[in-house]
This record gives structure tokens, sequence and C-alpha cells, in this order.
């Protein structure tokens, strides 16, 4: 049965930046990215976790995501205790 | 946030982000674990250390123990470059996490396999949260390749990352910056071998993070260790305060006038840890919080239904505190979990907390009323 979550997340992607190497294909661990032709495309925006692979692997900037860890531990001591360290249990 | 300003312990951090550094401050670990059989060979001013495949009993026990939270912080090996089998020249290099867990995960699946493994120094932090932190990262892994002179011992210039190590290596970077190549291997270290014979090929299903039951009980196993570790105070505290009695102090009566509280607390424990994370796929709500409340609610009215002499106002008031109570260490689940996103988690807190909020008054100020009613505090 397949997980799925609110569907909220940051990613963008600047198709005409993509080069279509492939690289955010391999990197994604939830197979959002799908090399059609010459370009990669999204095929279910709604399943990214905000992990970050594809944007840092991509070398032509092409995507963008505001990622950091989908854990509530480490969002309430960022939130309580801000300036310092957040805590949480990954 | 920046690319290279990945959530880090011990570096960069731009405000209001949010940084994950398991436990407070990331402390340095001053002693590494034994990893037995291992000897250290040098082969002129370099030296690399060779180990057995195969963990030893103490050493699986000690990945058994780390599962549940116990001195998790510090299971680590140290950072460097590990033999196993007989590799040469031409053999492939590896590149794991120094959470001993994730070391032996991985050297436990290369029986008959000549290979090195470059252990790079993530504060003793798995691959895929230390990726997300930066410490699996392209600058660890370009100066751990420098440091272990890792391109005199090899002839050829490729290494094998995990996949979930990609949120913090960047290849490209790392080819520029070491010449070495980066190949992104399967998300589990089980399908290595068979990634190493096929080409360095990964099938679909292999590049997936996968989470199924056992998965699932594998990881909840941390939260219930530490709910486990909070909740015992809470007991052994209702125990010793139960002792006290008019004949005197008994830790007997104590354990006998507790009991339901006892059973509420093992309730408690259950429901907000590994019972909804088994059951995640079939119970209903995709927020953490709602299958929390829901797993909470429906334990804590079997377990008032089935105990006797209760008020009905101790009976509603426990089910109020147990619903809020799971609800929110459920909630912390999502740290565990593999398709939970940041964006979504900050809104599941937004709306999640007040109603816990809410019910956890509730029930509070219905014990009160009680408490006040009766004239003080009968659990049986």
């Amino acid at each position: 049965m397949e997980l799925k979550y609110l569907g909220l997340n940051t990613l963008e992607y600047d198709e005409k930046k993509c080069t279509g190497c492939g690289m955010c294909e391999i990197v994604c661990p939830l197979r959002i990215f799908r090399i059609n032709g010459k370009k990669a495309e999204i095929t279910a925006k709604e399943k990214c976790i905000e992990c970050g692979a594809c944007s840092l692997n991509c070398a032509f900037g092409a995507i963008t995501v505001d990622s950091g860890p989908g854990c509530a531990a480490a969002v309430l001591a960022s939130g309580l205790k801000k300036g310092s360290k957040a805590a949480c249990n990954c | 946030m920046k690319k290279t300003e990945q959530p880090c312990c011990g570096g960069k951090k731009e405000k209001e982000e949010v940084s994950c550094s398991c436990g407070g401050e990331q402390k340095e670990i001053k002693k590494y674990k034994t990893v037995y059989g291992a000897r250290k060979i040098a082969i002129g001013a370099a030296f690399f250390t060779r180990v057995p495949a195969a963990p030893r009993v103490v050493e699986i026990i000690g990945d058994i123990v780390a599962r549940f939270g116990f001195g998790r912080m510090r299971y680590a090996v140290e950072p460097g470059l590990y033999a196993v089998g007989s590799p040469d020249k031409n053999s492939v290099v590896l590149v794991s996490a120094n959470y001993k867990m994730s070391f032996n995960a991985l050297r436990k699946e290369l029986k008959g396999v000549s290979a090195w493994i470059l252990v790079l120094d993530t504060k003793g932090v798995n691959v895929w949260c230390a990726a997300g932190k930066g410490t699996f990262g392209t600058d660890e892994l370009v100066n751990r390749i420098a440091k272990t002179s890792l391109a005199m011992i090899t002839a050829h210039r490729n290494l094998i990352v995990p996949q979930l190590g990609a949120p913090g290596v960047a290849a490209h970077i790392v080819r520029k910056e070491s010449k070495f190549k980066v190949t992104f291997g399967p998300v589990e270290a089980a399908d290595i071998k068979q990634f190493l014979a096929g080409g360095m090929k990964a099938s679909q299903e292999q590049r997936t993070v996968q989470f199924g039951a056992i998965k699932r009980l594998e990881v909840s196993l941390l939260e219930f260790g530490v709910t486990f570790r909070l909740l015992f105070l809470t007991a052994a505290a209702a125990v010793v305060a139960a002792s006290f009695t008019k004949g005197g102090f008994s830790i007997a009566s104590g354990f006998a006038n507790s009991a339901f509280f006892l059973g509420a607390i093992t309730i408690a424990l259950i429901s907000s840890t590994l019972a909804p994370a088994l059951l995640l796929p079939y119970i209903p709500g995709k927020m953490f919080s709602v299958k929390g409340a829901i797993t909470g609610a429906v334990f804590s009215a079997a377990y008032v239904a089935a105990a006797r002499g209760m008020t009905p106002l101790t009976g509603v008031s426990l089910i109020l505190i147990s619903t809020a109570f799971a609800s929110f260490v459920f909630m912390n689940f999502t740290g565990s979990t593999t398709f939970t996103s940041l964006t979504g988690v900050r809104r599941e807190i937004a709306v999640s907390v007040p109603f816990q909020i809410l019910l956890l008054a509730a029930g509070a100020a219905l014990q009160i009323i009680d408490f006040v009613h009766k004239g003080g505090i009968k659990w049986n």
C-alpha cells in the first residue's frame, strides 16, 4: 500500500536549464523525475520529501528545493529555541 | 537554503533553518567502538584496516541495542579506509558512514567480495540523516579521499556512494575537486552485490526507498525506547507515591495501588509508538497526529472498557489524555519515516498542537473534577 503524506513541498524545476543528464532521475529516492526525450520531467511532485538530493546534484541549477528534515521533533525544537541548535532523533 | 549549506550539526546554520543535530549539541565522539577481527595494515605512509565481512554476535547485539536508542549517539567506528576480503588497486571503493550499524549493514553484504570501504566521519550518524545534515557530504568525502591517500591505493578513480548519500554529496563537485567519479549505488546495502555484479545498474525498485512493515517496526523501536524511558520515571514515581499507605511504606501495596495506572501507561507506550507504526497504512488520516490520536483513543477506550470499578469521569479523562499523548508522540515519528517533507510537517504541527493541548487540558480538568468529587485520587 502506498504511503502518502500531505503533498506539501517547495520543489521547483526550471526545464529551460535542464540538459537531460539524468542525475535527478538517479538520486531521487521517491522516483519523482523521469527523463523524457532530452528533458527531465516531474511525474509526481506531491511525493517530494525535500531531501535535496536532486537540487544538490543538478550541476545546471535547474532544480531548487528548500530542503530539511521532515521531522516534527526537529521543527518543534528549532521553533522553541530560536537561534540555538534544534534537536531531533534521526 | 543554499545548496552548500545543508543543515549541519557542527557547521553553518542559517537563521530559522530547521537543523537536526541529534540530541542537542553534536558531541565529539571520543572513543570509537571496536570492530572485532580488525587489523591495521600500512602501505607506505598510508594505512587501512582489514575487517571480516561478518560482524560477531556481540556486534549484532550492539546493533539491536542501538535500535532502541541506547548509546546510539556514541555507536561509531573510526573513519578511514577499510578492506573486506583482499582488495587490490583495481577493487571497488564503497563509501559509508561511521555509524556502526551502517558499517555493519554494508560489510555483512560483502561476503566473498573484495572491496574497499571508505568510512566518512558522520559523527556516528547513518548515511541518510548525515547526508541531510551535510556531514555525509561533498567536503568530508573530498577530505577523506585525501586523508586516506586513496589515490595511491587504487589505480582507478571511481567511488560508489549509497543513493541515500545524494542529499549531501554533489557528484559533479566531488569529481572537480578530487578527480574521483561518484556512482550512486542502490538504496539498500542488501542490493550491493547484485549492483556490483550487474554492471553498476540498480533497478527502479532498488532506487526507491521502501517503508514496509518490518522497516516501520525497526525504526519505531527508537521512539519506543525514548518514550519508555520517559514513562518509566513516571511509573516509578507513581509506584513510590502509592507505597505510602496508612500502615506505613510498602512497595507491594504501591504496585497494587498503582496497577491500573501502570496498565494505562503501558497502553500509552504501545499506542503511541509500535502500534501506529506497524498499522500506519491502515489507520485513517494523512497526518501522523491524527493516526496517533486514533490509536491512542481506541487502545485507551478498550482498556477503560475492560477495567472495572472506575468512575466515568476517570475513564473519559484517561481516554482524553491518552489520545493527546499518542497524537503528540506519534507526530514525532515523522522524522523516522521515508515520505514526509519539512513543509508538510510544519503544517501538521501548526494544525495539530492546539488540538493536542485542548485534549490534554480537558483530560486534566476532568481529572481534577474527579479528584475533588471523590476527595482524593483512587485509581481503583
